[in-house]
């Protein structure tokens, strides 16, 4: 049995776990949302916030080399 | 005969006190409004007939044995409905509400006003818990635009811009969380202030976003705005958000000049969108460049992180909302109206994480904004896209999703008034903001009221039958 979820199923999914019963028609409507207050969350993580410390883009990424600790190991 | 009705507070004020109006006069003529007129226009959820006649009754007596207790003695104000008075129920619009709750306290706004000698007339329509929009089916009176009924009055202090904008009170309470002050001032072409956060005391309000959550005067100035913001504003130990920052007297210092004052116009986001109609943005632009002809320093200006800031407002208030009302969201889902429990539910998709990130956006916006406000010392920009929409246009996807100029200024907690400035498609009012830096009310209002000096835009009544007259 698979328990993986389509993007479809998610909004119902976390009102349910919200422990919210909505009529259908109504959880359709708040998922029509879903996509697009994704999309906008998503743009506030490109937002520099490190209010001193490094910012995330600064961060390590696997493969690619550390700004702040020379080159990444191989 | 028919008392006459000042427009104004500031002008009721004189005539009280030259001995031309009485309180209880005044009072009886905008009850007598409040009855031609809210049948049609749905301002008012509660109207304190009795009550109020008999404050205006005192405060007539008080002024006779030499008690003045200062410009708003005797003036009829109204109060959004999701604020706390002690001989009105307070519904927040909600089947929800415990009708007990509240019952026989003031709110410190509330009591404030009362002090200062106001007579509080009534309570107005709000969208439910300041949130959403209305749900007909829920049995509250439904607000209509006194410029045009088919057309929506914006919210979510809908009741109270109504009653300015149709002459049904003086003056009014409002509370602003992400513009539910600017946009129905915006939208009936009357005067909104959102103080800073934390300038006015918001104990004894429904929440809705604890961080962005103020009070706010209504009326059809900015000096009359300015005259109940010094009554209003200063820390009260019921709200531990409420700043003890110095209240200065505001009224004294409109001044009529904008010499020299540096006006910061941002291009970007504010005037450029697509989505602004143009003969909106004209208006603004028009109003903007009498300013400069009267001394004003414009300059073009950059606000970075417009739409994230907008975005970042908008996830905070909803999750804040969720976080209050989420036990009876559970429980009573049915007995919320359908635009509000769809959208609170909306918390539900938001993470953690999520909440962090705006909240560390709301401190990066406001480093922007102090850093810009060390140059400039207001931004103009406009109050909504275009004039106040029809019914039947309405579309909660282009009013989520689409530019909003209002939003960003709640979640930095800057001070910014909403004022017309002209009229547009259909002869609806055209509005501006005026923002200032963090509790430059002074700055804010003294340029809002220099622009009223210079118009009349502020004092153009809605074309509706008039039983008694008015007169500036």
């Amino acid at each position: 049995m698979t328990t993986e979820m389509t993007a479809a199923q998610l909004p119902a999914a976390l009102l349910t776990a919200a422990g919210i019963e909505a009529p259908a028609e109504e959880i359709a409507e708040i998922s029509r949302f879903y996509e697009a207050l994704r999309d906008q969350v998503e743009q506030l993580y490109l937002v520099e916030t490190a209010d001193g410390g490094p910012p995330p883009s600064h961060l390590h990424r696997a493969g690619e080399p550390s700004l702040s600790n020379g080159p990444a190991d191989d | 005969m028919t008392e006459q009705i000042p427009q104004t507070i500031a002008a009721a004020a004189s005539a009280i006190r030259a001995g031309d109006l009485t309180s209880a006069g005044l009072t009886s003529a905008l009850l007598d409004r409040i009855g031609q007129l809210d049948p049609d226009l749905g301002a008012f959820v509660t109207v304190s007939r009795e009550r109020a006649t008999e404050a205006a009754a005192r405060a007539d007596a008080e002024l006779s044995a030499g008690r003045d207790r200062g410009l708003l003695h005797g003036i009829p104000l109204a109060v959004k409905d999701i604020i706390s008075t002690r001989e009105m129920p307070t519904f927040g619009n909600s089947r929800v509400t415990d009708q007990g709750w509240g019952n026989g306290t003031d709110a410190p706004a509330v009591r404030r006003l009362r002090s200062a000698g106001a007579v509080v007339i009534g309570k107005t329509t709000t969208n439910e818990f300041a949130s959403g929009l209305g749900d007909p089916s829920k049995g509250f009176p439904e607000p209509r635009n006194p410029w045009d009924s088919e057309r929506t009055p914006a919210g979510s202090s809908s009741g109270s811009g109504i009653a300015v904008a149709a002459g049904m009170a003086l003056g009014a309470l409002g509370t602003d969380t992400g513009g539910s002050v600017r946009a129905p001032a915006a939208a009936v072409g009357i005067s909104g202030l959102k103080p800073s956060h934390g300038r006015v005391p918001k104990s004894g309000v429904i929440p809705l976003g604890y961080s962005q959550d103020t009070v706010g005067p209504m009326a059809r100035s900015a000096m009359d705005c300015a005259l109940l913001l010094e009554v209003l504003a200063g820390a009260d130990a019921s709200d531990p958000s409420a700043s003890d920052v110095r209240v200065p007297r505001y009224a004294q210092l409109l001044t009529g000049s904008v010499e020299g004052t540096r006006v910061g116009v941002p291009a970007r986001y504010f005037f450029d969108s697509p989505e602004l109609d143009p003969q909106y943005r004209d208006a603004v632009i028009a109003a903007i460049d009498l300013l400069g002809d009267h001394g004003a320093v414009v300059v073009d200006t950059e606000v970075p992180l417009a739409r994230e800031s907008r975005d970042a407002s908008t996830l905070l208030w909803i999750c804040d909302g969720y976080a209050y009302h989420r036990r009876n969201l559970l429980t009573r889902w049915s007995d919320y109206g359908r635009p509000t429990r769809t959208l609170l539910a909306q918390a539900a998709f938001y993470s953690a994480a999520d909440y962090v990130q705006a909240q560390r956006v709301q401190n990066r916006f406001r480093s922007e904004l102090a850093r810009i406000f060390a140059d400039i010392d207001v931004l103009i920009v406009p109050s909504a896209l275009g004039v106040a929409e029809r019914f039947s246009d309405m579309k909660v996807e282009r009013r989520r999703l689409g530019p909003n100029f209002l939003a960003q200024w709640s979640l930095a907690g800057n001070p910014v008034i909403a004022i017309p400035c002209g009229f547009g498609e259909g002869g609806l009012p055209c509005s501006l903001q005026v923002v200032g830096p963090a509790f430059g009310e002074a700055a804010v209002l003294r340029v809002a009221d220099a622009y009223q000096r210079l118009t009349s835009f502020h004092l153009r009544r809605p074309p509706r039958p008039s039983a008694a007259t008015d007169k500036t």
